[in-house]
């Protein structure tokens, strides 16, 4: 477990250049990068680390070279395996295409990977600790935080981020002269026919699957990932509609018929009687965007996740938190001043971010017309040279600029 | 499923005993080594329990409490009254309390006992038969025709295993009206000696009873606004819990084992439970609005919140019923649903419950 490295009441007296909410990916990158600039960083998360995250596992090649460039010491590497094909998956038809510059680590071992690297460059650290409430100031946040065992304590940033993934249920209040009031509703917007995620680990000795192979089982009513994870386990992801999970009774239930419709090497990976005694986690809806700045004074910054994200098919989540956490770095880096920094980050966040997301819900849309997506997958079984090329969106897009 | 619960009621023991009296009195019974009285009072502390009731008390003449059942121990291999004694115990007791919370939850449904079709009655407390079902067809007039099932030794979930079987039979049988009681008499299995779990054991478990009168999506009543419904359970047998709780039938009493891992236990396996749950419904911990979590003792409660990072407050009626009930075992999930209702509470509602495994129940109401 990763200790705190601050207690609750010593943070509460310290004011905070900046303060990060949720330690994924986004997260962790942002204040390793703020606190490289020489400011004082306060990461808390809800959880105790490492902790399980539903998440496919794959570090498309963008999030392999946004991991290089957050320059962590040698210590702090993640034990990532490289990924080294694809089986696409639908209804009896399989093509295994081979891809490079891919991983595959556990997120139990990434996240606490970036989680110590942050901390070793001076960002204090405080986990189990959630945060309920930010109050917008005028020079200034206010946020109310919660321990298991302890009372509410509040904290004072300068800035705050809100990294804290689909999850995010922060609400904010600004307040002006006198009484803070609440801002209206959730801002969220979920997208109508939107998935929910659903995902497990299962021990090491299931299914026949090996390292550096991930199978993307795509059926009706959504898709899953199966890839074995550094340490053995089997690692299952999937994005379904939330329909499907009532129609099926459990969602173990549904993924098992999903895996057995698409028969093959998805069944090899994950036998049934593994996957009825699996523990799934599910997530709210996937496909959403929430305002990039939050409150009135532009203090309040989303990242990762909590600002946006489409579906996992394209494996892309993980590159585009740690994007996001280092345009967030690089644009407090560059600019002049808080009026300046409040003027440019939505800009430089909409140049890095728009066509991915674009380009992530074409093929999203695409596996939702399974005729398309199973001629697609004839295609690439009988050119697979041509298929590698021309799909490598199959695990993430290109560069991120 | 969708079954709608007409009326919930409650029953506790004429008498109850005041924590700090009840660790008094566990001091003559062996539980603590001599010396060691102030040990054994903060246990009883820790538990966050105000007062607890125990159909073994009696009319007290000077103390603040009387019992005569278990005789304080004589030498350090006392082990208190036979399990024979105490199924006697049993059977005068359980079904006067069980009788009474089930007349109070046919008053609420405003269901006639010559209407209730099925009888489920759940404990884990006690054997007797005739038993339970047939003082609650005299006692309370239920039909001779009912439908009978007993659900026992189940654990303090019981509830929602009662509740699982009532629903089946709703769904089977739209006319069916199904009343579930549970009646547990915990106090009857006090443990003599210093034994760790069976010190918090005897610090923590109560008296009471409680039951529900409901019908299934079919019935006429089914549709009536106003109600709770349950519209899903799910269970789960936690990997690795090996026997970290469980509950075996001795000769001088029914007796818990319980390891001091439970709280890690059910903290690290809840929340995937309680996603899966939520999810089989479209629904996320977020869109909760009211928890009922089985109080097993003050820690699982503080595990259960942490994990699924609650707001502060989140678990007041479950907090409540510990203080002022203790652990009624399976009847205690029944008491904290009908203080959500009473205070008000918003759907959906989750309520859990672990037991001897270990095993997690989960039921969503809205
Ligand atoms: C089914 C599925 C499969 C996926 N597969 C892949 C894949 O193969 N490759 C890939 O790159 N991406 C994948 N993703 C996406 C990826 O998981 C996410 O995009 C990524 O984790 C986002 O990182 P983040 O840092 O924004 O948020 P998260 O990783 O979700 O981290 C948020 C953190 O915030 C904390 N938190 C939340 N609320 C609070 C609070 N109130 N107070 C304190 N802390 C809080 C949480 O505990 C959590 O640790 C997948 C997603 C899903 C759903």
């Amino acid at each position: 477990m990763i200790a705190a490295t601050v207690a609750l009441a010593e943070a509460g007296e310290t004011e905070w250049d900046v303060l990060v909410i949720g330690a994924g990916p986004a997260g962790a990158a942002a204040a390793l990068r703020i606190v490289r600039l020489g400011l004082r960083v306060l990461l808390v998360d809800r959880g105790r680390f490492p902790r399980p995250k539903v998440c496919g596992c794959c570090l498309s090649p963008a999030a392999v070279g946004e991991l290089a460039a957050l320059a962590l010491p040698a210590e702090c590497l993640p034990p990532a395996v490289p990924l080294h094909a694809v089986w696409i998956a639908s209804r009896g038809r399989e093509a295994r295409i081979d891809t490079s510059g891919g991983s595959t680590v556990s997120r139990e071992a990434l996240d606490s990977s970036l989680v110590q690297a942050a901390i070793r460059a001076g960002v204090a650290w405080m986990p189990a600790t959630t945060v309920t409430e930010i109050v917008d100031c005028r020079s200034g946040t206010v946020a109310t935080v919660r321990q298991a065992t302890a009372a509410a304590a509040r904290l004072r940033a300068g800035f705050v981020v809100i990294a804290a993934g689909l999850a995010d249920a922060i609400r904010i209040r600004s307040s002006g002269e006198g009484q803070a009031r609440t801002a209206a509703g959730r801002p969220r917007r979920v997208a109508s026919g939107s998935l929910i995620g659903l995902g497990a680990t299962l021990p090491a000795a299931v299914g026949s699957l090996p390292e550096g192979e991930l199978v993307m089982a795509v059926g009706r009513s959504g898709y899953a990932g199966i890839v074995r994870l550094e340490d053995g386990r089997l690692d299952l992801a999937a994005a379904v509609e939330p329909g499907a999970v009532s129609a099926a009774g459990s969602p173990a239930a549904l993924i098992d018929a999903l895996v057995s419709d698409v028969g093959g090497m998805a069944r090899a990976s994950v036998p049934s009687d593994a996957l009825a005694a699996a523990a799934f986690r599910a997530t709210p809806a996937l496909t959403h965007t929430t305002p990039l700045t939050a409150g009135d004074s532009g203090q309040i910054i989303r990242i990762g996740d909590a600002a946006a994200y489409v579906e996992p098919f394209t494996g892309e989540g993980m590159g585009w938190a740690l994007a996001s956490g280092r345009v967030l770095g690089e644009t407090f880096a560059a600019s002049a001043s808080r009026a300046d920094f409040q003027t440019r980050f939505p800009v430089v966040h909409a140049r890095v971010f728009a066509a991915h997301h674009a380009r992530c819900r074409r093929v999203a849309a695409a596996v939702r017309r399974p005729w398309l997506f199973a001629s697609a997958v004839q295609a690439a079984r009988l050119a697979p040279a041509v298929a590698a090329r021309a799909v490598p969106w199959v695990i993430g897009g290109g560069r991120l600029a | 499923m969708s079954f709608t619960i007409l009326g919930l009621g409650t029953a506790s023991p004429e008498r109850s005993i005041a924590q700090t009296d009840a660790a008094t009195l566990a001091a003559a019974f062996n539980n603590a080594a001599p010396g060691r009285e102030r040990t054994l009072a903060a246990i009883y502390r820790q538990t966050r329990i105000q007062s607890r009731g125990s159909v073994l008390l009696e009319e007290p003449a000077r103390e603040p409490f009387a019992q005569s059942f278990y005789s304080p121990a004589a030498d350090a291999h006392a082990t208190g009254p036979t399990t024979a004694a105490r199924m006697e115990r049993y059977r005068q007791a359980a079904g006067a309390l069980g009788c009474s919370a089930a007349g109070r939850a046919l008053e609420a449904a405003d269901v006639a006992p010559a209407a209730v079709t099925h009888l489920v009655t759940c404990s884990c407390t006690g054997f007797a038969n005739p038993g339970l079902d047939l003082e609650a067809v005299s006692g309370l007039g239920l039909p001779a025709t009912v439908q009978r099932t007993h659900v026992g030794f189940m654990g303090c979930h019981g509830a929602f295993n009662a509740l699982r079987v009532a629903d089946a039979f709703a769904t089977a049988d739209p006319r069916a009206v199904v009343l579930v009681i549970c009646v547990e008499l915990c106090s009857l299995h006090f443990q003599y000696g210093p034994r760790a779990d069976h010190i918090v054991a005897n610090s923590i478990f109560a008296d009471g009873a409680a039951a529900a009168v409901g019908v299934g999506a079919g019935h006429a009543r089914g549709a009536e606004s106003d109600h709770w419904r349950i519209i899903g359970q799910a269970s789960r047998i936690l990997p690795d819990s090996g026997e970290q709780m469980a509950w075996q039938i001795g000769d001088h009493g029914f007796e818990m084992s319980l390891s001091a891992q439970v709280p890690t236990a059910i903290a690290e396996h809840i929340a995937p439970l309680v996603e899966s749950g939520l999810a089989v419904h479209g629904l996320v911990p977020a869109d909760v609005r009211s928890w009922a979590v089985h109080p097993g003792g003050p820690r699982v409660l503080a595990s259960v919140a942490e994990a699924l990072t609650l707001d502060d407050g989140a678990l007041d009626a479950s907090h409540h019923v510990l203080a002022w009930h203790g652990n009624m075992s399976s009847a205690t999930i029944l008491f904290i649903l009908e203080r959500l209702i009473a205070t008000g509470a918003d759907t959906p509602c989750v309520a859990m419950a672990f037991g001897p495994g270990l095993t997690a129940e989960l039921a969503v109401l809205t």
